[in-house]
C-alpha cells in the first residue's frame, strides 16, 4: 500500500514539474517547443491558402473557357489548316473572330484600327484602310515580337494574311500553317476593324 | 495539355503577384507598429510569415508551369540565370531576379536558417523584399500575357497603390523615431 502511494506521489510530482516548466517557459518568453507552438493566425492561414488555391483554379478555368468560347464561335478558321508547327504553338489558346458576311458596297473611305488581341506570344493588332467601301490595305500594327522565332514567323505570315484579307474583302480567311496564334489574333483584330468601318457606314454588307 | 500549363502559368503568376504584394504590405504595417488595437501583433506576424511562404510556393508553381509549357520554349536555365531566355529576355530577367529575391527573403526567415544569422544581417536581407515586389510588378507588366487587358493593368495599379500606404507608414515611422 505504501509502495502504491509512493508511485502515485511520484507521478504527481512529475506532472507538477512538467506543468511548472511549461508555465515558466511561457512567462519568460523562451521559444515554445514545436509541440506547444501556437499559430495565432491559424484560421486566417487556412483562409489565405484556400483563397489562393481557389483563385488559381478559378482563373485557369476562366482563361480556358474564354479561349474555348472564342474558338468554337469562330467560323473563319479553316478546319483543315495544320496546327502542327511548334514554333508558334498550336491548340485553342487564341480567340478567333466570329464569321461575318463579306464587306461589300458602300462608298466611304477611312482608316480603322482593330482591337488588340492577346495571344500566347504577344499582342496582335491590325488596322485597315477603306476606299470607296473596299478594303485597300491591311497593316499589322502589333505582332508578337518577344522572341526572334516569333518575329520570323510573323514576318512570313502577315503578308500572306494581308493578301488573303484583301482578296476576300473580309475577315473570312484561312490561317497560315505554323502561325496559328498570329493568324487567329489577326483575324479577330481584322474583324474588329471591319466592324468599326461598318458601324461608321464606310462598309455596308451586301 | 500545353494549353493547361499556359493557363496555370498565368493564373499562378497573378496569384503569386498578389501574395507578394500582400506579404510586403503586411510586413510593412507590422514593422511600423500600425497593427492597431483590435488584432494582436502575434496574429499579424504569423500571417505575414504564412503569406510569405504562400507567395514563394505559388511563385514556384508559376516557374514550374512556365518551364513545363513546351510551346514557350523556356528552359530550366532560363529561370535560374537572368538574361539567358530568348523569349522576352528583359522581362524574363526581371522575373528571375524577383523570384530569387523572394526565395532568399523567405528562406532566410525560416526559423532554422534565421537562427544562424545575426539580426542585422537578417534585416538587411529582408529589405530585399521591397525591390523583389517592384521587380515582380514590372515582370508581370512586361511579360504577362494578360498585360494588355484593362482589368490586369487596373489590378496592378491597385496593388501598387495598396503597397505604397504601408510603405509610407513605415518610412514616416522611421522619421519620427530618429532623434532630432
Amino acid at each position: 500500500m505504501s509502495t502504491v502511494m509512493l508511485d502515485v506521489d511520484q507521478q504527481r510530482q512529475e506532472r507538477l514539474a512538467r506543468l511548472a516548466q511549461s508555465r515558466t517557459s511561457a512567462s519568460s518568453g523562451t521559444p515554445a517547443t514545436r509541440s506547444t507552438r501556437r499559430h495565432p493566425a491559424k484560421a486566417s492561414r487556412i483562409t489565405a491558402l484556400a483563397l489562393s488555391v481557389a483563385t488559381t483554379v478559378g482563373l485557369s478555368y476562366f482563361f480556358a473557357s474564354a479561349d474555348h468560347v472564342a474558338a468554337t464561335s469562330a467560323a473563319t478558321l479553316d478546319p483543315t489548316a495544320s496546327p502542327a508547327n511548334a514554333s508558334s504553338g498550336s491548340g485553342t489558346g487564341v480567340a478567333a473572330a466570329a464569321a461575318s458576311p463579306p464587306a461589300a458596297g458602300g462608298t466611304g473611305s477611312g482608316s480603322f484600327t482593330g482591337s488588340t488581341v492577346s495571344t500566347r506570344f504577344g499582342p496582335v493588332q491590325v488596322s485597315i484602310t477603306v476606299a470607296n467601301g473596299q478594303l485597300t490595305d491591311v497593316t499589322a500594327v502589333q505582332t508578337p515580337g518577344g522572341r526572334s522565332r516569333s518575329v520570323a514567323i510573323n514576318a512570313a505570315a502577315t503578308p500572306v494574311l494581308r493578301q488573303e484579307a484583301l482578296q476576300a474583302q473580309s475577315a473570312t480567311i484561312d490561317t497560315v500553317s505554323g502561325a496559328t496564334y498570329t493568324s487567329t489574333g489577326y483575324v479577330q483584330s481584322l474583324q474588329s476593324a471591319i466592324d468599326q468601318a461598318r458601324s461608321a457606314g464606310v462598309i455596308t454588307t451586301a | 495539355m500545353t494549353s493547361l500549363w499556359w493557363y496555370l502559368a498565368r493564373s499562378s503568376g497573378i496569384v503569386a503577384t498578389v501574395l507578394i504584394a500582400a506579404t510586403l504590405g503586411w510586413g510593412l504595417i507590422f514593422s511600423a507598429r500600425g497593427t492597431g488595437r483590435r488584432l494582436r501583433p502575434a496574429w499579424w506576424l504569423d500571417l505575414h510569415n504564412w503569406l510569405g511562404g504562400l507567395a514563394l510556393a505559388f511563385t514556384m508553381v508559376h516557374v514550374v508551369t512556365v518551364v513545363a509549357d513546351s510551346d514557350l520554349g523556356i528552359r530550366l536555365v532560363d529561370v535560374i540565370v537572368p538574361g539567358t531566355a530568348s523569349y522576352r529576355t528583359m522581362a524574363m530577367a526581371l522575373g528571375v531576379v524577383a523570384f530569387e529575391l523572394v526565395a532568399l527573403v523567405t528562406l532566410t526567415s525560416w526559423r532554422p536558417l534565421k537562427a544562424r544569422l545575426t539580426l542585422r544581417v537578417w534585416h538587411a536581407i529582408h529589405l530585399a523584399s521591397v525591390p523583389a515586389a517592384v521587380l515582380t510588378g514590372l515582370h508581370a507588366y512586361q511579360a504577362g500575357t494578360d498585360a494588355t487587358r484593362a482589368a490586369f493593368k487596373l489590378g496592378l495599379a491597385v496593388l501598387a497603390g495598396a503597397a505604397v500606404y504601408p510603405a509610407a507608414l513605415r518610412v514616416l515611422g522611421l522619421r519620427r523615431s530618429r532623434p532630432a
